[in-house]
């Protein structure tokens, strides 16, 4: 594999945070970049070019759908500070793809719902000891770079008071619109200011007049700032945030502070903890090269996922970066797959008129190739092949997604070789329950036995079952059956509907106890098995 | 003729049944409480698998019917039991009977329907080594309504775990405890041990007879010595609370500022998902500490031995309280391995530590701290000939204890 589109924020061109992790690449790959500025996305652009063999997303995960749907390997590298906050559906929909978290709390949350994701610890080169600097006083520096979350010249005073002997702010906000406050007067430290350098090495040369680094932000996607001063030997003071806390073990090779409720500490030990803090980084480094060299193999490790027919994937290309773009709830709506970006938040997705899927009893088909290389098969519903699987009870009218019409639905299917386990069910699921005369409840069976209740959660869940390997059939046709508490007409429609379903994922059941415990993501109790 | 057949001496008599081997009694490994794909109850039954199969028939072990398939390490375990404890144990499957006394039924159920078919005699023995509270009452419930001539002799081995987990009666352990003083007195054959001396002290006085003492037995062969530097102190087993996981970091910060730091080295096992995703940020300062690496909870048998390998020594901050009366099948992993134990005071098996000889036992951070220092002063040859010993000392009594017990 050669060819690689190596897609990234427009912001990053300016601040070249990801530039290390490109020139990586680019030592063992031909990489295109594409960068993309979210609030303007330029929709023609995301299509891969000719000869692309995979596809590397830093930050921007919430387009992975659209480079799978070309039929793309698709690396996802998310960043904590711009995913943190997103639903677990966002990183469900990049199912298919492989995730590489430079955050372990992301790492473990991505982790946690079932999908592949490697843990990386970027560590940059240590300086030579020779060249740490001095601490006969503590000389601060701090980016302000986003006043409005607290992180100002006010913190430092509070936390500092008059151990500092000087302060630098390089006062170069994110949002120069953002509201600040004033700084405040008095301050017990002279306090020397810059703006945007020429060059990096305008910013370094002041940085090294400096031996306390004051980290700008509340949470970082990696921290490269805040890991470049570790690596200069200086002490580095930070929000108590990924990834901050992920690299500072508190008092021991750096600082970590509440900024909603900051108080003045003691950094008499700061010579020792900013020796203990570039002693961390030149014992990981180290680790860092070894995991580097690794990532063309977890490139070319990646599953071939199955392309979405054209017009799917012109819809998720037209829809999906605007939703985006529109804030969390349009964009929730749109991962949601059945409603329109346009429709108002708690109303059942917009339907299409059509007949139901008509009963065939042909022997049920093969589950169709996985796009993970450990899963036994899908049935996507994005494509029209998934149609032979649907028996009872669906409606075939909506893209991507299927409505269970009325109070029982079922679907059949044959397993491509004998299952030797237990197999995990992963599916979407969408609903409105304020539509449900009360919350839905949905019972599972397969081939008449009773597996499972679940509750999807309103709008979008994701929902696990686990499949006993007793319950299953070999070679012959295999029976699941979903039976809804209650249905609902949405407006305009003469179809009375329950439940959407998205693509299902059949995996070997694993060990690992959380992926099942976690069935139905809104937090619910986990629900239980029966015996048949 | 085949070369054995060349070689073994002829014996006067009937040729066949002179060399048809003595008939070895068949023993039945039994553990309920066998259903979680972490923790001491599939490694503790391999071990006894292994360690007993030269002196027994050993069949089973018979676990729970709602552990895994998929547990690499338990692929030969029977599932069968029902499982008792959902009050104490979060499982992935529901509930086989709710009602008051309906899982004591069950219980009874699952004890007799294995007696029946494997027909259970007076020459078989059952061998429960980690007892739980419903099995044990199951056990003597089928043994009583059985002819004597029909009843296997079942030794029981108390380790402090689930003998009290019922909702059934108001104070299962004791219940436990006078049934058990009911079932010696009619004559029952049950034979009764503890997996730490306090433990087995405390039974003897409550039951009013002798109560063995065996620990877990001596599995796996003593393990070279990784190279001096860095010392790698290994946290095995899936964390979990009352094994001090949440002490770790203290002790972890604590060497990284002490001149110790860059020297020594912590491999510290994760607690399992339902536990981790309440404790991120602490996990996450473990992970940022200097000389931490985090594992996953779940290894291996072989990845658990590979750790081993790597590493000097073990750490053991558990639970004065909760480790009051319990031992660790961490400890003898440590003494079978031949590496050095840190852990607290006022566990079980810290007087085990001390009377081997194979550890230290702190009381604070700071000793903890010291120890560590102490080990790394000492030089690695000099530190295997002790564990070397200690080792075989365990050996020659755990030897001793389960040949007196089983027979």
């Amino acid at each position: 594999m050669r060819q690689v589109l190596f897609v990234d924020h427009a912001f990053h061109r300016r601040t070249r945070s990801s530039a290390f992790f490109l020139d990586l690449l680019r030592r063992q790959f031909a990489v295109t970049v594409l960068a993309v500025d979210p609030d303007r996305p330029d929709l023609h652009a995301l299509r891969a070019p000719p000869g692309t063999e995979a596809v590397v997303l830093w930050q921007l995960d919430y387009l992975a759908p659209i480079f799978l749907g070309q039929g793309l390997r698709t690396l996802v590298l998310p960043m904590f500070d711009g995913s943190a906050n997103l639903p677990d559906a966002h990183f469900l929909a990049a199912r298919g793809a492989g995730f590489a978290n430079f955050s372990r709390a992301l790492h473990e949350r991505v982790r946690m719902l079932g999908l592949p994701s490697h843990l990386l610890r970027y560590v940059p080169p240590p300086v030579a000891e020779a060249e740490l600097p001095r601490f006969d006083v503590l000389r601060g520096f701090l980016w302000q770079r986003r006043p409005q979350d607290g992180i100002d010249i006010a913190l430092v005073r509070t936390l500092f008071g008059d151990q500092l002997a000087s302060l630098h702010v390089h006062d170069v906000p994110d949002d120069p619109q953002a509201p600040r406050a004033a700084d405040p007067p008095d301050l017990p430290f002279p306090v020397t200011r810059s703006t945007w350098f020429e060059d990096a090495a305008g910013y370094r040369a002041q940085l090294a007049c400096c031996n306390v680094f004051i980290a700008p932000r509340a949470a970082e996607g990696i921290g490269l700032a805040m890991l470049e001063a570790m690596a200069r030997g200086m002490l580095v003071v930070a929000h108590d945030q990924p990834t901050h806390n992920e690299y500072i073990c508190n008092w021991v090779n750096g600082v970590l502070f509440n900024k909603d409720a900051p108080g003045a500490a003691n950094f008499a030990d700061a010579a020792a903890i900013a020796r203990r803090g570039w002693q961390s980084v030149r014992d990981r480094h180290p680790q860092w090269l070894a995991q580097a060299a690794q990532i063309g193999g977890m490139l070319a490790a990646l599953p071939s996922p199955q392309p979405l027919p054209p017009h799917r994937l012109d819809h998720l290309i037209r829809t999906l970066p605007h939703a985006f773009a529109a804030g969390p709830e349009a964009y929730a709506r749109t991962l949601a797959g059945p409603a329109s970006a346009a429709a108002p938040p708690a109303a059942p997705p917009a339907f299409a008129a059509g007949p139901g899927v008509e009963e065939d009893e042909a022997a049920a088909p093969l589950l169709a190739p996985a796009r993970d290389a450990q899963g036994l098969g899908t049935i996507d519903f994005a494509n029209s092949g998934a149609r032979p699987y649907l028996r009872e009870g669906w409606s075939f009218d909506e893209p991507a997604w299927v409505w269970a019409e009325g109070l029982r639905a079922t679907l059949a299917f044959r397993l491509p070789h004998p299952a030797d386990t237990d197999i995990t069910l992963r599916c979407l699921a969408w609903t409105a329950n304020a539509q449900h005369p009360a919350p839905l409840l949905v019972g599972v069976l397969l081939n008449g036995h009773f597996v499972q209740e679940v509750r999807p959660a309103d709008m979008i869940s994701a929902i696990v079952l686990r499949l006993p390997r007793f319950m299953l059939r070999d070679g012959a046709d295999n029976t699941l059956e979903f039976v809804m508490s209650s249905v609902f007409a949405a407006a305009n429609d003469r179809r009375r509907v329950s439940c959407a379903f998205c693509q299902m994922e059949f995996l070997p059941a694993t060990e690992e106890p959380a992926a099942p415990f976690r069935s139905i993501e809104s937090g619910h109790a986990a629900p239980a098995f029966e015996k048949a | 003729m085949t070369v054995a057949q060349r070689i073994r001496p002829r014996r006067a008599g009937n040729l066949s049944e002179a060399a048809a081997p003595p008939a070895r009694p068949r023993l039945f490994l039994l553990d309920p409480v066998c259903v979680l794909p972490f923790g001491h109850n599939v490694p503790s039954l391999n071990y006894y698998r292994t360690y007993l199969a030269g002196r027994f028939d050993v069949v089973g072990p018979f676990v729970c019917r709602h552990l895994p398939d998929t547990v690499r390490d338990a692929a030969a375990f029977v599932r069968h039991f029902g499982f008792y404890y959902h009050d104490f144990i979060r499982i992935d499957a529901a509930r086989d009977a709710a009602a008051a006394g309906a899982l004591a039924e069950q219980a009874r159920r699952d004890v007799a329907a294995l007696f029946a078919a494997h027909d259970l005699g007076a020459g078989d023995r059952v061998l429960v080594p980690s007892a739980d509270y419903h099995l044990v009452r199951a056990l003597l419930d089928v043994l009583r309504r059985r002819p004597a001539a029909q009843r296997p002799r079942v030794f029981l081995r108390f380790i402090g775990v689930m003998e009290g987990a019922s909702r059934d009666v108001a104070d299962p352990f004791d219940d436990l405890l006078d049934r058990m003083r009911c079932a010696i007195a009619d004559g029952l054959p049950i034979s009764l041990a503890a997996e730490t001396p306090a433990y087995a002290d405390l039974l003897s006085v409550r039951i009013g007879r002798p109560v063995a003492l065996v620990p877990y037995p001596l599995i796996g062969e003593q393990l070279p010595l990784p190279p001096p530097r860095p010392l790698r102190i290994y946290s095995a087993g899936s964390g979990r609370f009352d094994k001090g996981f949440m002490d770790l970091l203290a002790i972890a910060r604590s060497v990284a500022c002490s001149p110790l730091a860059g020297q020594v080295e912590f491999a510290v096992q994760l607690l399992p998902d339902a536990e981790l995703r309440n404790v991120q940020s602490y996990a996450s300062q473990l992970y940022a500490c200097p000389g931490v690496t985090l594992l996953p909870a779940i290894l291996t048998g072989a990845e658990i031995v590979a750790q081993y390998r790597q590493s000097h020594a073990v750490i053991m901050p558990y639970d004065a309280d909760i480790y009051r009366l319990r031992g660790s099948a961490i400890l003898m992993e440590a003494l079978a391995y031949g590496r050095h134990v840190f852990t607290g005071d006022g566990t079980a098996f810290a007087a085990q530590v001390r009377y081997y000889g194979n550890g230290a036992v702190c009381r604070t951070t700071e000793e903890y701290v010291a120890a560590i220092a102490q080990l790394a002063a000492a030089p690695v040859q000099e530190l295997a000939v002790r564990l070397g010993q200690a080792r075989a000392r365990f050996a020659i009594d755990t030897d001793a204890a389960y040949r007196n017990w089983i027979t």
